[in-house]
């Protein structure tokens, strides 16, 4: 068995060395869009995380009519923590808010009578949520219609145009590349069958198993990829460290952590190698056949 | 279009036949049908007992590893040696480095060709060319060797040699199946000889009862 797996890595290694052009072109291109795929997604999961560190980004803070009372802002709160997407209810009675703001600046509160109403401190669970639950927070009686639902809507929605524009571009760039690479991949492996057409015909000739036919060109296919997808990860890591550097030199006061090359180059070495292994699969069962 | 219509045959184990006819006789796609190279679409064709028309692909392999194939073209590999060339087919089929090492000379030798093991093809004549793709057919020790016009690119003296060399391997016990147009030697070998002619039998020198059809 370790025989004839040597020979045909042997014979996978002799096609990758032989194809050279195509084997580099199926290679360069796996590995640009697997730098995109993979550095719109490591920069997507890091927005994700950048915005939802925030201060305050999922709170809202919602006022209630004057002269509420002390047991319908009670059941309103347990009405609200039943709404879904709602993480937590906190009343903020109007005292303890203008004893906070006396504290905070007291030039500008002497004399003044407690302008403040009853409130709410809700945290929502996820962005998305926000709206709908502003919504329904409007319908309730108790809340004043002005200023009644405050919430940081603009940023909301800034940040979550911004995540999906990167989500859609990302996609359909590192997509489109994608299926070059598939194609590059599954062309170079159709050359390789073309060029090695008299040592396939021997093999058939003198009984190899179709493993021993076909196992070369699959070993081939999955080596472009698993070289573009670390190629990929090595790529991320040089322009994590530009992008820490010019952070740097701005003195930007933004922490970027240290880019995982190890996991990197097993995610996209894996996902190049599975791609190239079905192309290639593609490749070899295709029309004009090795066996 | 039809490749060949009725042919009625039968081989005993250990014989050694020829396949004689004009281009397009036929001669190549029985053959061809012998090896799987081509399904037959009708008929029946059996070898050693089974059933070529039921094997499934994967059962080809197997099948092939049966017989001894010599193309008309010899089919070697032009950037490897002699030895290499017979090595290349032996490690395919699933031998090991040490036994392709002890078997490749012997191999080379039963075919008179070991002097030049490690010439390159395009360094041998067609004749020691034609040798060596003998020597990759008989790699797998078969009861069976194929040639398709085995003299076909060779001088009266170089086709006599390779004939003496089938006739010595028919003679060790391997059933022999050429398919050739040099008359003039087919008679000298003094064979069995089946003439094809549009894909029919027009005349079988052993006067077999015919059992094959494809």
């Amino acid at each position: 068995m370790l025989d004839r797996l040597s020979f045909v890595i042997g014979e996978a290694m002799i096609a990758l060395r032989r194809n050279g052009f195509m084997t580099f072109a199926a290679i360069s291109t796996v590995a640009v869009s697997l730098f995109l795929l993979g550095g719109l997604g490591y920069s997507y999961l890091r927005a994700v995380e950048y915005a939802q560190a925030i201060p305050g980004k999922f709170d809202m803070r919602v006022y209630l009519r004057p002269g509420t009372s002390a047991a319908k802002i009670s059941e309103t709160a347990s009405q609200v923590r039943a709404f879904p997407g709602v993480a937590s209810v906190a009343w903020i009675p109007k005292e303890k808010a203008w004893a906070k703001e006396v504290k905070d600046d007291p030039a500008n509160t002497v004399g003044i009578e407690n302008p403040y109403p009853d409130a709410f401190k809700i945290t929502i669970k996820s962005l998305k949520d926000s709206d709908n639950v502003a919504d329904k927070l409007r319908s309730l009686p108790v809340i004043d219609p002005d200023p009644g639902v405050v919430y940081l809507k603009d940023e909301q929605h800034l940040i979550d145009e911004g995540l999906q524009v990167m989500r859609w571009l990302g996609l359909f760039i590192a997509g489109l590349l994608f299926v070059t690479a598939g194609i590059l991949i599954f062309n170079a492996i159709k050359l390789t069958i073309t060029h090695r057409r008299r040592e396939i015909r021997i093999m058939q000739l003198v009984g190899a198993s179709r493993f021993t036919v076909r196992f070369p060109f699959l070993i081939e296919g999955t080596v472009q990829g698993i070289l573009g997808g670390f190629i990929a990860a090595w790529m991320l890591a040089g322009g994590q460290q530009v992008f820490q550097k010019f952070l740097m030199d701005l003195d930007a006061r933004v922490q970027v952590s240290a880019f995982p090359v190890l996991i990197a180059m097993a995610i996209l070495g894996g996902v190049g190698g599975v791609y190239g292994l079905i192309c290639s699969w593609l490749a070899v069962m295709a029309p004009n056949r090795s066996q | 279009m039809t490749g060949l219509d009725h042919v009625s045959l039968q081989i005993q184990k250990g014989d050694f036949v020829f396949f004689v006819g004009k281009t397009g006789a036929g001669k190549s796609t029985l053959i061809k049908v012998l090896t799987r190279e081509v399904l037959h679409t009708g008929g029946l064709v059996t070898l050693a007992g089974r059933d070529l028309g039921k094997l499934k692909e994967r059962e080809i392999p197997a099948l092939r590893r049966e017989m001894g194939i010599v193309p008309q073209d010899f089919g070697l590999l032009p950037r490897k040696r002699v030895w290499e060339n017979v090595a290349y087919a032996m490690r395919a089929v699933g031998h090991s480095r040490s036994e392709v090492r002890l078997k490749v000379p012997a191999i080379l030798d039963s075919v008179n060709i070991g002097h030049r093991a490690d010439a390159f093809p395009h360094q041998l004549s067609g004749g020691e060319q034609q040798r060596v793709a003998i020597a990759r057919a008989l790699i797998n020790n078969p009861p069976l060797l194929i040639a398709d016009e085995p003299t076909g690119n060779l001088d009266p003296e170089r086709s006599w040699e390779i004939m003496e060399l089938l006739k010595s391997l028919n003679l060790k016990g391997t059933t022999v199946l050429v398919a050739s147009h040099d008359m003039m030697v087919i008679h000298r070998m003094a064979r069995r000889i089946v003439t094809l002619d549009g894909g029919a039998i027009v005349s079988d020198s052993a006067n077999t009862e015919v059992e094959l059809d494809a």
